[in-house]
């Protein structure tokens, strides 16, 4: 599955879950999102979160904070003085309730994330940068690799002075790991530049853009800022003004690319699987769009069983499609999925 | 391919040009050696060819510097980058992205070659340098031998005509080194490639290439062909320098070519074996200054140290061998306490259960790998005197006051009050002062330590972790990157150690150091011990580890030039 694919599933499902704020439908997309990413998870995946723990923990602050901010309802738990500055007033289970459930959209924005960490590498998602960007793609690359070494460094430094009889007791004594660790690490930096210098990088950073071009890019800026704040007053001209800015940008970016002389290796070919992908990825989110009024869910003033509307609830499941997908593409051809599992870019 | 005329070149701060008047060539197919000691412009002199210097470093150059008929200092790196493949020292700091094929499809990115042609050439990368197995890996997890191949194949995508490597080998074990040769001389063979090599370590490439360029001071000491440059050459391999000694010609540079000669040496065949010097190093009554008993220990779950048992007595020099990975660092790091590991470690008779790694530290000192991990201080005599300092050894402190040109950096507070009265520790100057004496670096006392060489900055090291005058010593690899000079000075520092009564434990590659120095070997595989005894009997015996000397005489005991000299008639 490409990243390009992954994205639009990203987006989409966010997208879905903030708009609709309904515990029901959230936890539908929670559900498909943590599915998918363990179907889907790369043979090296960096890093697992322990989404249990970080889930409960999100949750119970939440409603914590709900209830101590927000005194409307009518199940009242307890009462503070209502002198006391934020804190004072009724503690109502309805507070609670909503704080849950603002926290459970936290927690499936978090997992939305971990999946697409989980199923697509850095260097794939850093392709997805325009190619006019493409230098800061790799400053990223040499980053990603870079911190490990570092961490590396900074523990080799540690035990050197340890044995040197250094402890550490105060700010002044990071001294003598600070020195060698920044030193060390400009050497390596300067190291990397020459290396990347003698295989051919960095001759397209001279080529300076025409004057036009950056004013272009300054006007396409300012229409997405502005239009944004006018779409408060005005409504839809300043989404037109937004757009406008957005289809500017793109295009200056697309022919910024065009003048850098580069290519990429080894694309990874788009698939009928990639456009199930992105069309199963936006439909939830046209249907909802389509059904907005009365999705959203509110406990205030008074409490009540969240709505439910099955067309929605299911065309949520879409956002299953990667997880069912994956062990299709894995059965017709081994081949092929093995070089998905490693997900080069 | 290589045309060099009268180049002479400064850099930016430089005070003495770091080449002068260089005028050099090299041919097409030719396999070219350039050594020479440490600052003698080896690394100056390949950066030229690709227009890294001046492009890249600055400086004032002048000359002429022609490459595949293109002026290299006019056109600079980027156009060069397609004619002139480029490998660094470091192979962890040279590489850009994270897995080896976007690693080697870099080069072709920038040049903005054709996705089927980028395709093309990659394959054929890969093939060349027997990466195709690894081509998904993360560069992370290959080993030191894989990623200077991935290196090499990096640097070999664009179809260069002409590879330079920069001391490729100096960073890697033997085995990794003899692997990443062996696949230059293939592409040399097979291919036609033009190979520039640096290097310092003769032994490991003398036999491989067609000629030798040796630089003295950025001007070429000598320039033939390898079998007439050996005879001019200060350093050679120990079977070279044999048989110079015993006048044989054409020079060996190989085992199987000074076999045939070695025929005719009266002395070692038949009775011809050597007593050891000191059969009995082990007397039951010396204390052991090191004795480490059953130590295990396990890294992330994975077993690394498997019931190691060792001892180091007085005067005695033990070395630790193996291949990459058999746990020889992870046994010295739970020595100094810096990893807990289970079983006891008896250092100068009192275990280091429970203790500071601190503590430890003054009872016995230890060396890492890299020298620059722990010098911060801004003079040779100020990185002495701290480490006194974070010992509570210090009384009132004025550093050498004859080299304060660089300023006496730290001010040192006056420790003498709260750490009691020292008695019984040497006044700290007079201490710092015979110390540096003794590494041979009273001259540069004053000096900034991170301007030293590397041999330098060893050494400097080995004063900061061995002030405290412990009386044992572990070093880790100590000679690795070294030049033979920047070898023999720290290992004549060793010297005065062991004359006090010093125990040294030496982990190392290095067959032909072990060969010298050392009493007893230990040989380390999958964290235990697989053999162990008097160095003669373990590395005579073994075919990995046998020195050059050992192998061309076996059964004679014989392991170093003097053991040969010594021992014909």
């Amino acid at each position: 599955m490409r990243a390009e694919g992954w994205m639009v599933w990203v987006v989409s499902a966010a997208a879905a879950v903030m708009l609709v704020h309904n515990p029901v439908y959230t936890v539908i997309v929670l559900l498909a999102a943590r599915v998918a990413g363990v179907v889907c998870a790369r043979s090296d995946a960096p890093f697992s979160l322990s989404l249990a723990r970080i889930g409960g923990l999100i949750l119970a602050l939440s409603a914590l904070f709900n209830m101590l901010m927000v005194h409307v309802g009518e199940l009242v738990l307890f009462r503070l003085p209502a002198n006391w500055l934020w804190i004072g007033g009724p503690y109502t289970v309805e507070a609670g309730v909503f704080g849950l459930s603002n926290g459970l959209v936290l927690l499936t924005l978090l997992v939305i994330f971990t999946t697409l960490n989980t199923a697509v590498s850095t260097s794939e998602l850093v392709r997805l940068m325009p190619r006019a960007l493409r230098d800061l793609g790799v400053v990223i690359l040499i980053a990603v690799t870079y911190l490990p070494e570092t961490m590396g460094q900074l523990r080799r430094i540690r035990e050197a002075q340890a044995i040197r009889g250094h402890r550490v007791r105060g700010l002044r004594d990071w001294r003598p790991i600070l020195i060698p660790l920044l030193i060390g690490g400009l050497e390596r930096a300067m190291s990397v530049a020459e290396a990347m210098a003698a295989r051919g990088y960095g001759a397209t950073a001279d080529a300076r853009q025409p004057f036009f071009v950056q004013f272009l890019l300054l006007v396409g800026l300012l229409a997405v800022f502005g239009g944004w704040a006018l779409s408060f007053w005005a409504g839809w001209p300043g989404w037109l003004l937004l757009g406008a800015g957005v289809v500017l940008i793109a295009a200056l970016l697309w022919r910024l690319g065009r003048q850098t002389p580069h290519t990429r290796y080894r694309p990874r070919l788009w698939t009928r699987w990639d456009t199930g992908m992105v069309v199963t990825a936006v439909l939830p989110l046209i249907i909802i769009l389509i059904n907005r009024d009365g999705l959203t869910y509110s406990p205030y003033p008074a409490l009540d069983w969240p709505g439910f509307d099955p067309l929605v609830g299911l065309s949520l499941l879409l956002f299953l499609f990667p997880a069912v997908v994956r062990p299709i593409q894995k059965n017709n051809n081994p081949q092929i999925t093995q070089i998905n599992a490693d997900a080069f870019p | 391919m290589i045309q060099i005329e009268n180049l002479t070149y400064s850099y930016p701060n430089g005070r003495q040009p770091a080449l002068r008047d260089v005028s050099w060539q090299v041919g097409a197919g030719e396999f070219v050696l350039v050594a020479g000691p440490s600052g003698s412009g080896k690394s100056t002199l390949l950066r030229c060819l690709n227009g890294l210097v001046p492009h890249f470093s600055g400086g004032r150059i002048a000359g002429r510097v022609r490459v595949n008929g293109l002026d290299a200092v006019a056109v600079g790196p980027h156009t060069m980058s397609r004619h002139v493949g480029f490998v660094l020292q470091n192979p962890e700091a040279q590489a850009v992205l994270d897995r080896v094929e976007p690693e080697i499809a870099f080069a072709l990115e920038n040049a903005a070659l054709p996705p089927q042609e980028m395709r093309v050439r990659v394959e054929e990368a890969l093939d060349l340098l027997d990466l195709t197995p690894l081509r998904e890996r993360p560069l992370s997890t290959l080993s030191g031998g894989e990623r200077q191949r991935t290196a090499i194949a990096a640097a070999l995508a664009l179809r260069p005509q002409i590879l330079v490597l920069d001391e490729p080998t100096s960073q890697l074990d033997p085995q990794s080194a003899e692997e990443a040769l062996r696949a230059l001389v293939r592409l040399n063979e097979d291919l036609g490639l033009t190979i520039v090599l640096a290097e310092h370590r003769l032994e490991r490439v003398l036999r491989y290439v067609d000629r030798v360029t040796y630089l003295v001071d950025g001007r070429i000491h000598t320039d033939a062909p390898t079998e007439t440059a050996v005879f001019q050459l200060p350093q050679l391999p120990p079977i070279a320098k044999l048989g110079r000694k015993l006048g044989w010609k054409p020079l060996p540079l190989t085992v199987k070519a000074a076999r045939r000669r070695s025929e005719g040496v009266r002395g070692w065949r038949g009775g011809g074996v050597k007593e050891p010097l000191n059969s009995s190093p082990l007397h039951p009554f010396t204390s052991s200054l090191l004795k480490v008993t059953n130590i295990k220990f396990a890294y992330n779950g994975r077993p690394t140290l498997n019931g190691i048992n060792l001892s180091v007595h007085a005067g005695e020099t033990v070395a630790v061998m193996g291949r990459n990975g058999a746990g020889k660092s992870t046994l010295l790091k739970c020595v100094m306490g810096l990893l807990a590991g289970e079983g006891e470690v008896m250092v100068n008779g009192r275990s280091t259960n429970g203790r500071h790694v601190a503590d430890i530290s003054r009872e016995a000192a230890y060396l890492p790998q890299n020298p620059d991990d722990l010098l911060f201080a801004e003079t040779v005599a100020d990185e002495l005197a701290i480490t006194l300092k974070n010992h509570g050894m210090v009384s009132g402190i004025p550093i050498p006051d004859t080299h304060t040109e660089h300023g006496s950096g730290i001010p040192i507070p006056d420790t003498h009050t709260k750490h009691g009265s020292g008695i019984g520790i040497p006044e700290p100057r007079n201490s710092i002062n015979s110390l540096l004496e003794q590494l041979g670096l009273a001259e540069l006392a004053g000096a900034y330590p991170r301007d030293l060489s590397v041999g330098q900055r060893q050494r400097v090291a080995l004063g900061a972790v061995a002030i405290t005058r412990p009386r044992l010593l572990l070093l880790d690899e100590p000679t690795r990157g070294l030049d033979y000079a920047a070898k023999k000075a720290l290992v004549n520092s060793w010297q005065q150690w062991l004359a006090d009564g010093a125990g040294l434990l030496l982990v190392t590659h290095d067959v032909e150091l072990v060969a010298q120095i050392a009493d007893r070997v230990v040989i380390m595989s999958q964290g235990e011990i697989i053999a162990e005894g008097q160095t003669a009997d373990v590395l005579a015996s073994s075919p990995l580890f046998a020195p050059q000397i050992a192998r061309l005489f076996p059964e004679s005991g014989w392991l170093t030039v003097a053991d040969a000299l010594a021992g014909m008639p």
